[in-house]
């Protein structure tokens, strides 16, 4: 042991884990959100010189400004362009034999009987037609999730809209085929149930190292 | 537009609020105190979402330390802060490691806001000086000093956690 910050990072990651589930925030965060932006504005509007101040703050607002305070350590924040595409496709089956050889079923973590938590081991994941392949991302930004990390991405927006027409199928089916794999190389990454469509962001948890995440993304 | 940001507003929200949530917990050790920096921190964030046009995690992480370094100086002019209790200890396996690691979290708990801050940046997010220096808007040398005083104080608060004195007076 070489001093006390492993045993503080450990007491520490103890206390998130015992965190409640936050409350639905994200309406009313929102609302009074656009209030204090516009509080905000019609300050510096009285404050400034009248109609030129005015004239300055529509300028910033249409042209968006790129002031923003650096952060913890993130990448690939701008356009990427994946090293390896990332297939999302609907599972069909899921068994707990090894793949058959030359067939299409691909190899992913094994998954508890209701398919939301990953259990040691390995499975194999068959697909139904239903997938889309990405290659390039808005962009991708590598969290923290839990103990590993994971990958928040942005779709372009016609990625965005092509995940909303395939997940918005598989709300509601039964299991497996409510069930998204996402596929990078020969692997399954993660399957997750879909309980409401992805829109143009989501999150690719399973990493188990910042290098990790940061391969599939090419930076590594 | 307004419309297409706001959607995007929340699904970040939805996919992120619980990892942010457990930030807001350490920091604060107190539920209410949690969800209230959460909420604030969304509601800073919110009002210049059109403006963030990538990693908007880091974006909010820095909004919440700042935030929580702010009340901390308001809470510093009142003469006393309400502190979280304990949680309930888990299932006992070696009794003097569980004591001491309840003890340490205790301790934690019971630092001040700034501190807490401080060594969550330095140990759980894994910082380096310099960036915890800038999220925190405060020199290098307040963040070493901080960050050596809370190990100090963790050291009074839990004496079964065995800090060296050597680690502490480095």
């Amino acid at each position: 042991m070489n001093g006390p910050e492993p045993l503080i990072a450990d007491a520490l990651r103890e206390i998130a884990a015992e965190a409640p589930r936050p409350q639905r925030m994200a309406d009313a965060a929102w609302q009074a959100g656009r209030r204090r932006r516009r509080r905000g504005l019609a300050a510096a509007v009285t404050a400034g010189a009248g109609a030129i101040a005015a004239v300055i703050a529509l300028i910033v607002i249409v042209t968006g400004s790129p002031a923003r305070p650096a952060g913890p350590p993130t990448l690939a924040a701008g356009p990427v362009a994946l090293s390896t595409p990332i297939q999302f496709r609907q599972v069909a089956a899921i068994s707990t034999h090894d793949c058959p050889v030359n067939s299409a079923a691909v190899l992913g973590p094994a998954t508890s009987p209701a398919g939301s938590q990953q259990v040691p081991g390995t499975a194999c994941y068959t697909f139904t037609q239903r997938g889309m392949t990405v290659t390039r991302l808005k962009s991708a930004t590598v969290v923290k999730a839990g103990v590993g990390y994971a990958i928040m991405i942005r779709f372009f927006p016609a990625d965005a809209t092509r995940i909303a027409a395939l997940t918005s199928k598989l709300v509601g089916q039964p299991s497996p085929h409510c069930q998204l794999a996402i596929i990078v190389g020969d692997r399954v990454l993660v399957a997750a149930t879909v309980d409401q469509p992805i829109g143009s962001q989501a999150e690719i948890p399973g990493f188990i190292s910042h290098a990790a995440a940061e391969r599939l993304l090419g930076q590594g | 537009m307004d419309e297409r940001v706001r959607q995007d507003f929340t699904e970040f929200v939805t996919a992120r609020s619980a990892e942010l949530f457990r930030l807001a917990y350490v920091l604060t050790a107190d539920r209410h105190a949690a969800e209230d920096l959460l909420q604030n921190t969304l509601i800073k964030a919110a009002a210049h979402w059109g403006r963030i046009h990538s990693s908007p995690e880091a974006y909010v992480r820095r909004i919440m330390y700042r935030e929580q370094v702010s009340l901390w100086r308001w809470r510093a002019r009142r003469p006393e802060t309400a502190m979280a209790q304990v949680p309930e200890p888990p299932e006992p396996d070696q009794a003097g490691t569980v004591e001491a690691r309840l003890d340490l979290k205790g301790a934690l708990l019971a630092l001040p806001p700034r501190k807490r801050a401080v060594l969550v940046l330095r140990y759980l997010e894994d910082l380096p000086e310099g960036q915890v220096a800038s999220i925190l808007g405060c020199s290098v040398g307040t963040v070493r000093s901080q960050t050596h005083k809370a190990i100090a104080q963790l050291k009074l608060d839990a004496p079964s956690l065995g800090l060296s004195d050597t680690e502490v007076n480095r």
